[in-house]
């Protein structure tokens, strides 16, 4: 056994020796090394989550309010439209030349805490999400019947839903909707392929649907003495009069900025058009600020966990002087002491890491499907990344960096000490 | 074995001289006992015969080497290889297993590993030899930490420690002085054995002149000392 082994098995030794502060140390740097893990994995993924949740998609039109707030209602089913816009202004931007397809979005209702969205069989066809992945059945086929439903993969998991299962839709959002469309349930006739975006969450229905359910409905309750039931209103022409918004798919991309700027300009009401990418980036801006505060957080913690680390080896270094006298007896150098401190101080940063890893993948495994169900954000649980590899190996760095001044302290001393203390 | 001349030494410039030592000699194989009370320079003397710490002039001569000539990182390996030490007390590191102790030397010297290897094949059975020969049962000691033992047993592995390797240099600081009556005599008997078998020159500090007749030769400090005269 060579001479660093020896010190490397000394270092080891009188780590377990000192197990239980050494434990919680390592302990303390673990769940530092979990949170600045956590903190970078939960935003890289959010982002890849959202960035991924639409593709394809050239333009979003709603009514004028802000772009993040029309992207997020009409894609990530996050907060509420200010109005609605015309079917008539959807129709006329629907029939222009440049435009190849558009999806119509209706939304306002909720089952059982997932949100319904009114649209039209182009979703299912037009609809393109991570690189430009089109929805797919898992089971059944799109709506057909003015009363049908096909529920994303989330809902029909979580509220347990096959094919033919009737639902009643509630008017509102919230997972308490005390007014419920009980008279006229929807039956399932398809459940979604898992996609790990928002419409996992999401009930779909057509906007003549929509329409047929507050036909008997007005400012957000049942008309007194009016009750149609749904064969009556299946009748009926149900075309809509409102949408939310609607996405719009050009025949060629170049014509993106005309377009956009044209709906912008629309004279018979005032319309809001954005390009989904151009406002996801506007989003990561308003979130720039907040990631850097959590980020920053996050790296005070670890500083917090490697001073610890520091406290616990100046500490022991008094208690340590008849340990480190006995070894310059036998021949060890006041480097070999230093070492031994720089040694440890890895040892303990390196378990810190590891068990860090840990339990950053224990609570992912056991967050995962939560997070999933509650905030509509899919966490991969993959291989740690190269930049989650480097800010590991930082926190190695650190932690030795951190030893430095034990190792210089102990150097000194076992220089000044020699081979005898009286302590 | 042993050869000062002229050898000074004082803590810092304005300070007295801790050591103003002329001459003093110990032959290989010899066995010194060095007698002077606390406070006389004892330690200083050994941290200068160690190479830990260096004289302000004069010469210090270990097994015909000047350490004057050596590096701070050839006089450690000098240590290692050439010099055995048993102390007062705290002789051992306390979480490692007496066998870990005894065989630490041979970890930072090749010479004493080398030598361990040849008398008894290998470094354990070496360790294993030593431990017998001080009365201590390597097997029934292996599995405890040396804190788990009597500071007369932990003296003794303290000396197996200092033989590992047959350095040519024993050199032992009052390790007596924590022990009782009875522990005392069979622990020098054990250490004189293993001192006479590997025919090490044994430099033993003591205030406890009852020791001194069975030695060689017994030496006070202050004879050889002028700073303390």
């Amino acid at each position: 056994m060579t001479t660093l082994a020896a010190i490397i098995n000394i270092s080891l030794c009188s780590l377990i020796n000192r197990r239980l502060t050494v434990f919680l140390t390592v302990f303390a740097i673990a769940l530092s090394v979990m949170l600045l893990l956590g903190v970078e994995k939960v935003r890289q993924d959010a982002k890849l989550s959202f960035a991924n949740t639409i593709s394809g998609t050239d333009l979003i039109v709603g009514a004028r309010s802000g772009s993040i707030q029309l992207l997020l209602y009409s894609v990530f089913r996050i907060g509420n439209a200010t109005n609605n816009i015309s079917w008539r202004s959807y129709q006329a931007v629907a029939a222009r030349k440049d435009v190849k397809w558009t999806i119509p979005i209706s939304l306002g209702d909720s089952h059982r805490g997932f949100r319904v969205m009114g649209t039209s069989e182009t979703y299912f066809k037009h609809y393109s999400y991570g690189q430009s992945r089109q929805l797919k059945f898992r089971n059944g086929k799109p709506f057909e019947d003015v009363f049908e439903t096909v529920l994303g993969a989330e809902v029909a998991r979580n509220l347990g839903y096959s094919i033919g299962d009737k639902i009643v839709i509630a008017h509102g959002l919230g997972t308490a909707g005390f007014a419920k469309h009980d008279d006229k349930p929807f039956t399932v006739s398809g459940i979604l392929e898992h996609t790990g975006t928002p419409v996992d969450r999401t009930v779909h229905v057509s906007v003549e649907g929509i329409t047929a359910i507050h036909v008997d409905w007005k400012d957000g309750s049942r008309v007194p003495g009016m009750s149609m039931d749904a064969e009556a209103v299946r009748k009926m022409d149900l075309t809509p009069r409102s949408i939310t918004a609607f996405m719009v798919g050009l025949n060629s991309r170049l014509s993106a900025f005309r377009v956009l700027r044209e709906i912008n300009n629309f004279r018979r009401e005032p319309l809001l058009a954005i390009l989904p990418g151009v406002a996801l980036q506007e989003l990561w801006g308003l979130m720039g600020t907040a990631e850097a505060a959590l980020g920053a957080v996050a790296i005070l913690v670890v500083a917090g966990g490697l001073l610890g680390m520091l406290t616990m080896m100046l500490a022991s270094l008094n208690e340590r002087r008849r340990e480190m006298a006995i070894l310059r007896a036998i021949g060890a150098r006041p480097l070999h002491i230093g070492a031994m401190f720089l040694i440890e101080a890895l040892f303990i940063a390196a378990l810190g890491c590891l068990l860090g890893l840990v339990l950053l993948y224990s609570a992912m495994v056991i967050l995962q499907p939560v997070v999933e169900t509650q905030l509509g954000l899919f966490i991969p649980i993959d291989m740690p990344q190269l930049r989650e590899w480097l800010i590991l190996g930082l926190v190695l760095v650190s932690g030795a960096l951190a030893s430095i001044i034990p190792a210089l302290l102990a150097y000194r001393r076992s220089l000044a000490d020699g081979m005898t203390v009286r302590i | 074995m042993i050869e000062l001349s002229d050898v000074r030494f004082r803590w810092h410039r304005d300070a007295p001289l801790v050591l103003d030592i002329p001459a003093f000699e110990v032959r290989a194989g010899e066995r010194v006992f060095l007698e002077g009370p606390s406070g006389s320079g004892k330690t200083t003397l050994l941290n200068i015969l160690g190479g830990v710490t260096v004289p302000e002039t004069g010469h210090v001569t270990v097994n015909d080497v000047r350490l004057g000539d050596l590096s701070g990182a050839g006089r450690d390996r000098f240590r290692a290889d050439h010099i055995g030490f048993v102390f007062q007390m705290f002789n051992l590191i306390p979480y490692l297993s007496p066998m870990d102790n005894v065989i630490l030397p041979c970890r930072f010297s090749q010479r004493r590993k080398a030598a361990a290897q040849q008398r008894s094949e290998s470094v354990k059975n070496e360790a294993r030899r030593l431990l017998r020969h001080m009365n201590l049962d390597a097997h029934k000691v292996a599995a405890r930490p040396a804190s788990a033992f009597s500071t007369g047993q932990q003296q003794r592995i303290a000396v197996a420690r200092a033989l590992i390797g047959a350095p040519p240099l024993v050199i032992a600081d009052e390790p007596t002085s924590a022990l009782d009556h009875a522990v005392r005599a069979t622990f020098m008997d054990l250490m004189f054995e293993e001192v006479t078998t590997t025919d090490a020159a044994l430099l033993f500090v003591s205030h406890d002149s009852r020791l001194a007749t069975r030695f060689d030769r017994q030496v006070t400090l202050a004879d050889i000392n002028g700073a303390t005269a």
